[in-house]
C-alpha cells in the first residue's frame, strides 16, 4: 500500500488501509500507523462502523486449545525422534572438514604435478641397494637368490 | 516469549538436541500454530496433526532455520505448507454452509455466541485458501504484512490484495447475515 506522505493521505487511501487491515491500528503497517491513526481518530468517517462490525464479528471466532493428548505427543517428540546428525553448527563442522579435505587434495595434486616421477637410473639403483641391505640379495618370493642358487633352507628355520 | 534473540538462541539449542529448549518453543507457539491450522482446515483433528508435524519439523530441522525471520514466521510457513498439502489432498473444498446450518438460538446467550463463532469459522472456511491464509495470518496470528507475505511467499502488494478481497467477501457475508438476524428477532 503506497502513499505519498507529502500530499497527505487521501480519504480513499485511508479507507483502503482500513478495508485491508481492519480498524485495529496495531495491524496496520508500521510505516503508516501513526499518521493514519491520527486521521481516523480525528475524522471518524462514517464507513468506519461497518469495518468495526466486521472486526467484532471476526473476533468472535472460536479459539481452540491444544488437547492434552497433543501436548503429550509434542512433549515426547525429542525422546521419540532422532535428530539429524548435522545441525546448524554441526553442518558448519562438516562443511569445514570437507573444505579442508578439498584443500589437502588440491595441495597433494599440486605437489604431484610439480615433482617428477622416480624413474631415473639413480632411483632404481637406490632401490636395489635398499633391497640388498634389508634382505642380503635374497628374493623371498620364489626362494631363489640372484645367482640362481636355492637358499631357502638357509634363511628359513 | 517476545525476545527475538532469546528465541533464536532456543532454536540454536534445539538444533544441538536440547529438549528443554524445544519444549520452551513448543509452549510458546503450539497454541498459535494449532489455531492457524484450524482456521485454514476447519477441522480440529487435522489441525492437531498439522501442529504436531510442525513441531516435529522444528525438532528435526532446527538446523535449517535462518535467523533472518522471526521464529513464529518460520513456524507459520512450515504449518502453512503442510496445510496446503492437506487441502490439495481433499476431494472437495469446503462449501459455504453458513445459511443452511444455522439454528434458532437465544440471542446474546452462550449458544448464540457459539453460533456466531461457528458462522465466522464457516465464513472463513468458504474463502479461497490464500485469502483465508492472509486474513488469518494478519487478523488472528498477529503477523505484520511483511511477515504474512513471507509465509505465503508473495510480495507485500499481493498480500494486501488478498487481505482486501478476503475482508470484502466477509463483509458481504456479514451484511447478508444481519438482515436475517433482524427478521428472526422480529418474528419472535
Amino acid at each position: 500500500m503506497k502513499h505519498d506522505d507529502k500530499k497527505g493521505r487521501e480519504p480513499r487511501q485511508l479507507r483502503e488501509l482500513v478495508e485491508t487491515f481492519g480498524t485495529n491500528h496495531e495491524r496496520w503497517p508500521e510505516t503508516e500507523r501513526d499518521r493514519a491513526k491520527l486521521e481516523v481518530d480525528s475524522n471518524e468517517p462514517g464507513w468506519l462502523s461497518d469495518e468495526r462490525r466486521l472486526d467484532a464479528w471476526l473476533d468472535s471466532a472460536e479459539h481452540i486449545a491444544p488437547s492434552p493428548a497433543l501436548l503429550r505427543r509434542v512433549a515426547e517428540i525429542p525422546a521419540r525422534n532422532e535428530r539429524a546428525v548435522a545441525g546448524w553448527f554441526g553442518w558448519r563442522g562438516v562443511r569445514n572438514a570437507l573444505a579442508l579435505g578439498t584443500l589437502a587434495a588440491a595441495l597433494g595434486l599440486a605437489v604431484g604435478v610439480a615433482t617428477p616421477e622416480a624413474t631415473t637410473m639413480d632411483d632404481v639403483a637406490a632401490e636395489d641397494e635398499f633391497s640388498t641391505l634389508a634382505l642380503g640379495g635374497v628374493d623371498l618370493n620364489d626362494g631363489v637368490d640372484l645367482d640362481g642358487v636355492d637358499v631357502s633352507e638357509e634363511i628359513l628355520p | 516469549m517476545g525476545n527475538v534473540e532469546d528465541e533464536i538462541e532456543l532454536v540454536r539449542r534445539t538444533a544441538k538436541g536440547d529438549a528443554v529448549a524445544f519444549r520452551t518453543l513448543a509452549d510458546a507457539h503450539l497454541g498459535k500454530i494449532m489455531n492457524f491450522a484450524y482456521r485454514l482446515l476447519h477441522d480440529r483433528t487435522e489441525a492437531e496433526d498439522i501442529a504436531q508435524e510442525t513441531f516435529l519439523r522444528l525438532w528435526k530441522d532446527a538446523s535449517r532455520y535462518e535467523p533472518r525471520a522471526r521464529v513464529t514466521t518460520w513456524l507459520h510457513r512450515i504449518a502453512h505448507n503442510l496445510c496446503v498439502d492437506r487441502l490439495r489432498g481433499r476431494r472437495e473444498e469446503p462449501t459455504d454452509t453458513l445459511d443452511e446450518e444455522r439454528s434458532s438460538v437465544e440471542p446474546g446467550g452462550l449458544l448464540d455466541r457459539k453460533q456466531v463463532a461457528t458462522d465466522v469459522g464457516q465464513a472463513l472456511a468458504s474463502l479461497p485458501e490464500r485469502q483465508r491464509a492472509a486474513i488469518t495470518l494478519v487478523h488472528y496470528q498477529g503477523l505484520s504484512n511483511i511477515e504474512a507475505a513471507a509465509v505465503l511467499e508473495v510480495g507485500v502488494d499481493a498480500l494486501e490484495s488478498l487481505l482486501a478481497r478476503a475482508r470484502r467477501s466477509l463483509r458481504d457475508k456479514l451484511a447478508k447475515r444481519e438482515p436475517e438476524e433482524v427478521d428472526r428477532e422480529a418474528r419472535r
